[in-house]
């Protein structure tokens, strides 16, 4: 069974939701969404991760087609996905762009220690949340944009909140990780063993 | 692992700050939180480029030092080395 979604043209997150339900509508089969933006085709493609189902994606025409394989086609992803066996389930969400209440000064400082000191800590974590302001680290500050490259590196994930991005009149300047919407941030610290937030 | 590098481990966090605002404009200098090898101070470290550390001292002739760290930490495949250097 073969299902196709045209979603350009949608606002995020309707790519994700609409291919969210044709995957639940099927046992077995392919779904194939069409978007017509960067930020779509991650979105579906994080879904299809998150799922544990294989796709691919391709360009046609300037637009994304995104091929999700349920059922008898499906197969873990996570098989390609090499992990270290010490790297726990850990998810840190941070919500602001200084670290702590108090000095805006001493909280910048400690924020960006705070970024220095996760770089030579393991094991590393799964992924890093930015929301609210905190997506200001991630686009304008720069020291913490090389600690969260270096952590890139090692495997985590950086997802920062698209609405905010847009909020904040930052979203041209991301310079680490991935845009992500509400359902990724939910799905992440849901299946996180931890979530530490600051 | 990072090259070998100098840092400036500081006993209170305002003079961290000063020493910040003042080598900031003019050198590539990093805020760290102070090494775990390095004791005796506020937590907060000025790390710069060997390469930097004269021009630095010349800046810093004016400043008062006292219960201030300069270290210089060298990484071997064995592990960081921590070299106290002195204040000229």
């Amino acid at each position: 069974m073969e299902v196709k979604i045209d979603a350009r043209g949608l606002a995020c997150p309707k790519p994700v939701i609409e291919t969210k339900k044709a995957l639940e509508g099927i046992n077995e089969g392919n779904i194939i969404t069409i978007v017509d933006n960067n930020a779509a085709k991650e979105n579906v493609s994080r879904l299809a991760k998150s799922l544990k189902l294989h796709y691919c994606v391709s360009e046609v025409d300037g637009n994304f087609e995104i091929s999700i394989f349920k059922g008898a086609y499906a197969q873990s992803s996570e098989e390609t996905v090499q992990k270290r066996p010490d790297l726990a389930n850990l998810v840190i969400f941070v919500g602001k762009d200084t670290l702590g209440e108090g000095s805006r000064e001493l909280g910048e400082i400690l924020i960006k220690s705070y970024f220095y000191s996760l770089t030579e800590s393991e094991p590393y974590p799964k992924a890093i949340i930015f929301v609210n302001s905190g997506v200001k680290l991630t686009t304008l500050q720069p020291q913490v944009i090389d600690h969260l490259k270096k952590l890139t590196e090692f495997g985590t994930e950086v997802h920062s909140c698209g609405t905010c991005l847009d909020y904040y009149g930052v979203k041209e300047m991301l310079q680490v990780g991935v845009v992500s919407n509400m359902y990724t941030i939910v799905e992440l610290m849901n299946e996180a063993n931890n979530t530490i937030t600051l | 692992m990072n090259q070998d590098f100098v840092i400036i481990a500081f006993s209170s966090t305002h003079q961290a700050i000063h020493f910040e605002k003042r080598l900031i404009s003019n050198f590539a200098i990093e805020m760290i939180p102070t090494l775990r090898e390095v004791s005796a101070s506020c937590g907060l470290s000025l790390k710069f480029e060997t390469d930097d550390l004269e021009a630095i001292l010349v800046d810093l002739a004016d400043e008062d030092k006292t219960g201030l760290q300069l270290i210089k930490v060298v990484n071997n495949p064995s592990g960081r080395q921590i070299i106290p250097l002195v204040w000229r």
